[in-house]
């Protein structure tokens, strides 16, 4: 199920990016160019985007506009990447970091 | 009023029975009002941001419009009655009961209360609404101004509840430390004199996101357990840059 929005009331119709494929914790997902890593993960139904440091309790996207940090990712090696404001480009590599046992 | 009708033809149709008043400014893409009347009296049009065009002509009070409109920009009057006062149906969306019978506060637009109100009758447009109608009687003077009501007793005055959550809930202030409510609460009890103390002993603020998010939860919570005023707590020292930006960036790299 795509959850992504393709007719927005305000901005008319939302031209997706080309698709392209990322992987995420290595396994290949397909996604839009230009669109939000995180909005790609979401429309995969992905929640979690990190797990915390000191609790190792699962975080996922949460204030959306960059502040809060809870959507930090590593992004093709470079930790604490923001995916609700890195735009995706193909091949791109994306690991959650913190995954209990690890 | 303009294009949500002529104040006075509303006023002149109220005396026959209830009529909706729309007090709608914001040209936000809202057009649940249109969708819900059955009498075509509401009209946004082909742009959903436009404010909608209402004719008090065609309404006949049934309330649908009020109980949809998010904004609560919408309510009904009534001026039907012999004894002179107006009876308005407000909608209500706070969690403390309001039955029929019961006194309670009528507030302005500013949410400062006029004085008190009698209800009438509450009354839900299907169960799975959200939005309670309670109608209730006031006098006629305060017919175009009440905007709401309240019903927890409070005195002319008295200044209007400031913080919105009171429910003892535990949750996460300091998101990128893992620092709780309740932490926060405890370790401000502590005896620290400033939020800024605050942080060098327990982290919080010092995560990733460098205060931007938590501090001002960390703020409030700090002057009420500790008994300060917020001034008093200070804040943290805000330095450049105001968004994370890369070292390496900063040294000319790309990207």
């Amino acid at each position: 199920m795509d959850l992504r929005v393709g007719r927005h009331a305000v901005l008319g119709e939302m031209e997706g990016g080309k698709l392209v494929t990322i992987y995420v914790d290595g396994v290949p997902l397909k996604a839009r160019e230009g669109e939000p890593i995180a909005a790609a993960l979401y429309a995969h139904g992905i929640r979690t985007t990190r797990y915390s440091p000191r609790l190792g309790e699962p975080r996922g996207p949460f204030c959306m506009i960059g502040r809060c940090t809870e959507c930090a990712m590593t992004v093709d090696g470079e930790p604490n990447v923001r995916t609700c404001m890195t735009a995706v480009r193909d091949g791109m590599r994306v690991d959650t970091p913190g995954r209990p046992g690890e | 009023m303009g294009e949500s009708g002529d104040i006075d033809e509303i006023w002149r149709r109220a005396e026959g029975g209830a009529v909706a008043i729309l007090d709608c400014r914001e040209e936000i893409p809202c057009d649940p009002c249109e969708a819900v009347c059955a009498r075509g009296a509401i009209v946004v049009g082909k742009n959903v941001c436009d404010l909608p065009r209402y004719d008090p002509g065609l309404c006949n009070g049934c309330g649908r419009c009020v109980a949809i409109c998010p904004g609560m920009a919408i309510y009904l009057l009534d001026r039907s009655s012999r004894d002179g006062g107006a009876r308005l149906t407000l909608p209500y969306e706070m969690k403390e009961e309001i039955k029929a019978g019961d006194e309670v506060w009528a507030l302005d637009e500013d949410g400062s209360p006029l004085g008190k109100g009698k209800v009438v009758k509450t009354a839900k447009m299907n169960k799975r609404d959200h939005s309670l109608l309670v109608t209730v009687d006031v006098p006629e003077e305060w017919a175009l101004k009440v905007r709401g009501v309240r019903i927890r007793v409070m005195s002319i005055g008295e200044p209007l509840e400031v913080r919105g959550c009171q429910r003892e809930e535990d949750h996460l202030l300091c998101r990128c430390e893992e620092i709780s409510r309740s932490q926060a609460r405890e370790y401000a009890a502590m005896g620290f004199n400033s939020l800024r103390a605050l942080r060098r002993f327990s982290r919080v603020g010092l995560g990733y996101c460098q205060g931007r998010f938590c501090q001002a939860m960390l703020v409030d919570e700090f002057s009420t357990a500790a008994f300060r005023d917020r001034e008093g707590v200070g804040v943290f020292k805000v330095r450049p840059p105001v968004r994370p930006v890369k070292l390496g960036r900063l040294g000319g790299e790309n990207g």
